[in-house]
């Protein structure tokens, strides 16, 4: 007499209400790679020319440093504000998948780990949350390396 | 033990084959909606996979048998639903409810003592999940399959 147990796994979800991607913006998502760019035609006109040699230039170390810092301190502005007109662009864009099939299990999985459960739709809110949660990742793991003299070994 | 338990893979038009013992790297998974309950059905198949044996009293059933309770104080009421049917056509809605919960199935005689039969032997489970069941993911279930293995021409 010979027996076996065969797994079952069975998965319990909450579904959230989604609807499919619009035509129109699958169109769009699909046609990224092709897309023709040409950049804006400017004249550079006698006030540019004058800003321009307006432009401060520093001289010391300590100047260099604090140009350095504003200018980074107004990417970081310019790039949340990109991000906030991206995300409200993109509010409605939904990634619907089924989790029950097998090309799609490391997904399923990623999204029980994040969100706990599997819902089988990845929103955009949710695509974003992930984005935040790994730069706050990223810059606990800088500064832990930085207190730690360049080494990770400390980090669990 | 040369009888496995498979999946069919439309994507790719591929069987897989279910993973046994616990192991869990290709169970047999279904997803449901705990705020509603669900009922989800699939198709799977039954296959011997070694050309010198056939096997008599195939039986399969779900285990742990009956209703399997998987609620926790707060969720007394959620139970698993879990059906077996052999055939190859989906039952019938009259067809599932004919069956009892946990219940058993004999494919008999897979081959004869002439030939082995390699061929995919259809059946169906049936798996429900309660409305009000909390978000869970639940693996203390499976399909149990006993035969008896008899070499050909022995």
């Amino acid at each position: 007499m010979i027996s076996e147990y065969f797994d079952v796994k069975i998965r319990v979800i909450f579904p959230r209400i989604t609807k499919p991607l619009p035509e129109k913006d699958n169109a769009q998502i699909n046609a990224v790679g092709n897309f023709n760019y040409e950049p804006p035609k400017t004249v550079a006109s006698t006030s540019d020319v004058i800003a321009d040699n307006d432009i401060f230039i520093p001289k010391t170390n300590k100047e260099k440093v604090e140009n350095l810092k504003n200018t980074l301190s107004d990417l970081e502005n310019k790039f949340e504000k990109i991000l906030k007109y991206i995300n409200k662009k993109c509010k409605h864009i939904v990634l619907e998948y089924d989790p029950n099939l097998t090309k799609n299990e490391a997904l399923a999985a990623a999204e029980a780990e994040l969100f706990g459960y599997a819902s089988g739709a990845i929103t955009y809110d949710m695509y974003e949350q992930t984005v935040r949660f790994q730069e706050k990742i990223d810059r606990y793991i800088s500064h832990l390396s930085i207190e730690n003299n360049g080494r990770l070994e400390s980090v669990a | 033990m040369a009888l496995f338990i498979y999946k069919y893979n439309e994507d790719n038009s591929e069987f897989i084959e279910i993973s046994k013992n616990g192991a869990g790297t290709s169970p047999i998974q279904t997803t449901h909606n705990g705020t509603d309950g669900q009922v989800v059905e699939e198709k799977l198949y039954l296959k011997n996979d070694d050309q010198s044996l056939f096997f008599t009293n195939v039986e399969l059933s779900a285990t742990p048998p009956k209703m399997v309770r998987v609620g926790d104080i707060n969720y007394p009421e959620a139970f698993i639903n879990y059906k077996i049917i052999i055939q190859d056509e989906q039952p019938t809605e009259s067809e599932w409810l004919a069956v009892e919960s946990g219940n058993k199935v004999n494919f008999e005689t897979i081959g004869t003592n002439q030939a082995a039969d390699l061929s995919y032997k259809p059946f169906w489970i049936q798996v429900g999940i309660a409305p009000g069941t909390r978000v869970q993911t639940i693996d203390g279930v499976s399909l149990y399959l006993s035969a008896e293995a008899n070499t050909i021409g022995g």
